[in-house]
């Protein structure tokens, strides 16, 4: 920057100062407009160096390993695309379309009606667990009773018709697997709220603030929401698809054989692997599918607690109801989960 | 991720699944019915990240309501979920690696999938203009439980890959899929092949042959578990990989 004479004509971006005083003494210049590098910028940068770069790891990838880890990946990653989708765009069409007040209107005062009332009305809503936490915050703050809330909140996720129509195409033949699902999943929900009802107090849980909903047009509020909840969604989808990919691939047979063939061990190790993969319940019975060592009631344990509790759930429902809150209903509900899948998987499956 | 990422991210997959469900390549990973539902999806995640990148993303603050997250009580301090950028693995992988359909690799790893027992089989297919019938292997296979009565004397033509025989030689094999590749299980028929012709594995055959009997085992010979059927070989053919390559 070439010295100037202190002057009132300045460039611009300078600061103006008297006469007299040193360009660097107190009053420091405004920082330079610095050029920042966008997200989407640097991801097509990098796009850009891996697919030029690619003569240089083209053996890894021709490793026939690699090839088929690849190619189960992709495929129940594609496989679940569709019911992803129409799951997020439904949940976010609640979202923007129907008002709360209308469940608040339809649930019965008792909360012991309200429970398995609330639990069946899951299979009308379809929605993603992310969808389902912030809606049930708004149930209880429009004053349903809580207990009928969380009958929802772990119904609607697991018991809605894209979700059944996920499992039936990814168990074809055996409709008792989709059945087994409904019913276990309804009874987990039926259970927890009546569990709530008998022994929950009001101090565990904080209501959330009523999310606000300003100015934005409906479509908005749906398309902004259906994106949201895709990229949630996508992100643990991609999650259990490494997951299941390396599995199938990576682990030696004689592991996963020895692990599915004790069911009591089967069952525990799927309970935890849905807690931790997190896969949206419109996807995880693709998961679910590939998984053929194990036997069908622990996948259907892994399908029952998957959508009741994980990872993702235990963040949401911190945020919206309060570390108290989940500190009780997440283990609670995991293992009234793996009870009713077993009950349920061994009576009809 | 900022909101562009965002909008970007589902243009990026959305074409991604686009690209495969117009093409033959979705064959190589799900089966051909989905490819309808396929192309809606691909679709319909176009429209929405190009419509919130157009319109929504522009709006003044106030408006922004849900799409920020301030009442969710998420961890994503940025405006995106950090889990999202895994998204682009799928694009990555379909696009660089553009892997194959389950092979030989995938078919050694497991045995031979138990084609269940028919009580009534269906009828035969009528021949091909070359006078042979064209079976899938599964339907080979649990034609052969009775003795292959219905199939004794017919020219028939199959059509697999190769997969290694323990003991040398090689098997017809093809994946079999319920839902996706990803549980994919192998059928494998034994090539009863007078000439004892050698293939490379993963080589494309079709068999024209008829039905015979499973070899007796070999004393000492390694156990071939789920492995039932076997084909006596007339004449093999290298074809190209079909652009179906699952049963």
């Amino acid at each position: 920057m070439s010295e100037s004479p202190p002057s009132l004509a300045t460039d611009p971006g300078e600061v103006l100062r008297a006469p007299g005083v040193e360009p660097d003494a107190a009053v420091p210049a405004p920082k330079q407009r610095r050029t920042r590098i966008t997200a989407v910028e640097a991801t097509a940068f990098l796009l850009t160096v891996a697919i030029l770069s690619r003569p240089l790891y083209a053996d890894l990838l021709d490793e026939p390993a690699v090839q088929t880890w690849a190619t189960i990946f992709i495929s129940i990653a594609i496989q679940a695309m569709p019911f992803l989708v129409l799951g997020v765009v439904v949940s976010g069409a609640i979202a923007a379309f129907v008002p709360p007040s209308f469940f608040a209107r339809v649930l019965p005062r008792n909360p012991v009606l309200a429970v398995p009332v609330a639990g069946a009305a899951g299979v009308v809503l379809p929605g993603c667990e992310c969808g389902a936490v912030p809606i049930a915050g708004g149930l209880m703050a429009r004053g349903v009773a809580p207990s009928a809330a969380l009958a929802f909140l772990l119904s609607a996720p697991a018991i809605n018709p894209i979700v059944l129509v996920a499992t039936a195409v990814a168990f074809p033949g055996r409709p008792d697997m989709v059945l087994a699902r409904l019913l276990a999943s309804l009874l987990v929900a039926v259970v927890m709220g009546w569990l709530w009802a008998r022994f929950g107090r009001a101090g565990w849980l904080t209501l959330p603030k009523r999310p606000q909903l300003a100015g934005a047009s409906r479509w908005s509020v749906f398309r902004t929401s259906a994106r949201h909840d895709f990229l949630h969604a996508g992100g643990f989808l991609v999650v259990g698809g490494l997951t299941a990919a390396t599995l199938n691939v990576v682990i030696p047979r004689s592991v996963l054989d020895t692990v599915a063939d004790n069911e009591v061990l089967a069952v525990l190790v799927l309970a935890v692997l849905a807690v931790v993969l997190a896969i949206c319940s419109e996807a995880d019975a693709f998961v679910a599918a590939s998984l053929t060592q194990f036997s069908l009631t622990s996948r259907l344990v892994f399908l029952v607690v998957g959508p009741t509790v994980d990872i993702k759930l235990i963040a949401l429902q911190t945020g919206t109801f309060g570390g108290r809150f989940t500190l009780r209903f997440a283990p609670a509900t995991f293992l009234v989960a793996i009870g009713s899948g077993l009950l349920i998987g061994n009576w009809l499956l | 991720m900022n909101r562009e990422m965002q909008s970007g991210l589902l243009v990026l997959v959305g074409a991604t699944v686009l690209q495969l469900s117009l093409t033959d390549a979705h064959l190589r990973y799900v089966k051909a019915g989905l490819q309808p539902i396929l192309v809606i999806a691909g679709l319909l995640l176009l429209i929405i990240g190009l419509l919130t990148l157009l319109r929504d993303d522009r709006a003044p603050a106030a408006a922004r309501g849900v799409g920020d997250d301030e009442t969710h009580g998420h961890d994503h301090s940025h405006g995106g979920p950090r889990v999202a950028w895994l998204l682009v693995l799928p694009v990555l992988g379909v696009f660089l690696v553009a892997p194959p359909a389950l092979g030989s690799y995938a078919a050694n790893r497991a045995p031979s999938q138990v084609t269940e027992r028919v009580d009534v089989l269906p009828p035969m297919p009528k021949p091909g203009p070359d006078g042979t019938v064209r079976l899938g292997l599964a339907n080979y296979i649990s034609r052969t439980y009775d003795g292959g009565t219905s199939l004794q004397g017919t020219p028939l033509r199959l059509t697999g890959f190769a997969s290694a025989r323990p003991d040398g030689g090689v098997y017809l094999t093809r994946m079999v899929l319920s839902c996706c590749a990803g549980d994919g299980r192998p059928v494998k028929v034994v090539i009863d092949d007078p000439e004892g012709r050698a293939f490379p594995e993963d080589t494309w055959l079709q068999v024209d042959g008829t039905f015979t009997p499973m070899p007796p085992p070999v004393e000492g010979a390694a156990a071939e578990p789920g492995v039932v059927a076997a084909i006596r070989a007339q004449t093999i053919t290298r074809v190209p990989t079909p652009a179906q390559p699952y049963e």
